[in-house]
């Protein structure tokens, strides 16, 4: 059984901009970096506010039990969907026997992804979903 | 015979994944920062809290493969007896470790909880690594541009320290 290897990693967050409501798309804050066409993107971590209670932009996180109630949809470069409404809880590490979810490595349009609510018990406005890019970039020693 | 896919073999062998029962390293030290009620180390809310240089783990020399949070259930004290923050401490606070080259650019963003691999912590399972360390592949960093950095330092303390455990290859 494998676990990633962190060569770079970079925090973003999906804000819950207004009233919280269901099944509406919050996308994510850019990080124009991230969207570089060398930058692959090979595994992510979602945090909640257990492991992480404000990020460093100064914003709150999600608390732990309402990561329950979140989706996460990843597109690449192409608009295309490839992780499509994953529960959030899946990509959360700690509840997942400490292993870090892997995908494909791909380079994504961070501000095309998004995430979703299932519900939006006990979730406030402005509160973010963060997740740690772990990507590479293109060229660099391997 | 050993069956492996294509991508695995892929993430393999470009350091991106491993075995997460291998060694972490080759050698193993820690790392140590001491906060202080005055100082370069006072307590600030986004202030910048730097390593000590120390050039066994910059980048020529060395290649960090893992890195670890050393709460006080691994550990009561340091080595200098003083008393190291907690993992909810490190939560709560909002810190953040930065692993960053020698200009300064930033490699790593790393929640510092998230690196705690100890299941001996008081809110079960949320922190559950189960054992494993958060293994890295970090070739270019300058440790004493590494630093850790709060979103609010109310709830730490000035006589506390933290302390990380690094694991590295010698190049």
């Amino acid at each position: 059984m494998n676990n990633l290897i962190i060569k770079r990693s970079q925090i973003v967050e999906a804000q819950v901009v207004g009233t919280p409501a269901t099944a509406r798309k919050y996308q994510f804050l850019d990080v124009p970096n991230i969207g570089q066409n060398n930058c692959l993107v090979y595994g992510l971590e979602v945090f909640s506010a257990d492991q992480l209670a404000t990020t460093p932009n100064n914003n709150t996180v999600l608390a732990a039990a309402d990561i329950p109630q979140v989706t996460v949809t990843l597109r690449d470069v192409n608009k295309r969907e490839f992780l499509y409404q994953v529960p959030a809880y899946t990509l959360v590490r700690s509840l997942n026997g400490g292993f870090i979810t892997m995908i494909q490595p791909r380079v994504i349009n961070l501000t095309d992804c998004y995430i979703q609510l299932t519900g939006t018990t006990g979730i406030a406005q402005n509160e973010v979903l963060a997740i740690n890019l772990y990507y590479s970039i293109v060229g660099e020693d391997a | 015979m050993r069956v492996i896919s294509h991508i695995l073999e892929k993430f393999q062998n470009e350091n991106m994944a491993r075995p997460y029962n291998d060694i972490a390293g080759d050698c193993s030290t820690i790392a140590q920062i001491d906060f202080s009620a005055t100082g370069k180390n006072s307590l600030l809310n986004q202030k910048s809290f730097y390593f000590d240089a120390n050039p066994e783990l910059d980048g020529e020399n060395a290649i960090i493969t893992a890195i670890e949070y050393v709460d006080p259930n691994q550990q009561a004290k340091t080595l200098n007896g003083r008393d190291i923050e907690t993992v909810d401490a490190m939560a709560n606070s909002g810190a953040v470790l930065y692993i960053s080259d020698f200009r300064r650019t930033l490699i790593a963003q790393l929640p510092v909880k998230v690196l705690s691999t100890t299941n001996v912590v008081s809110s079960l399972p949320i922190n559950s690594r189960n054992g494993k360390k958060t293994f890295t592949h970090f070739t270019s960093q300058k440790w004493q541009n590494c630093y850790v950095e709060f979103t609010d330092t109310s709830v730490l303390s000035a006589t506390n320290s933290l302390l990380f455990r690094i694991h590295y290859n010698k190049r």
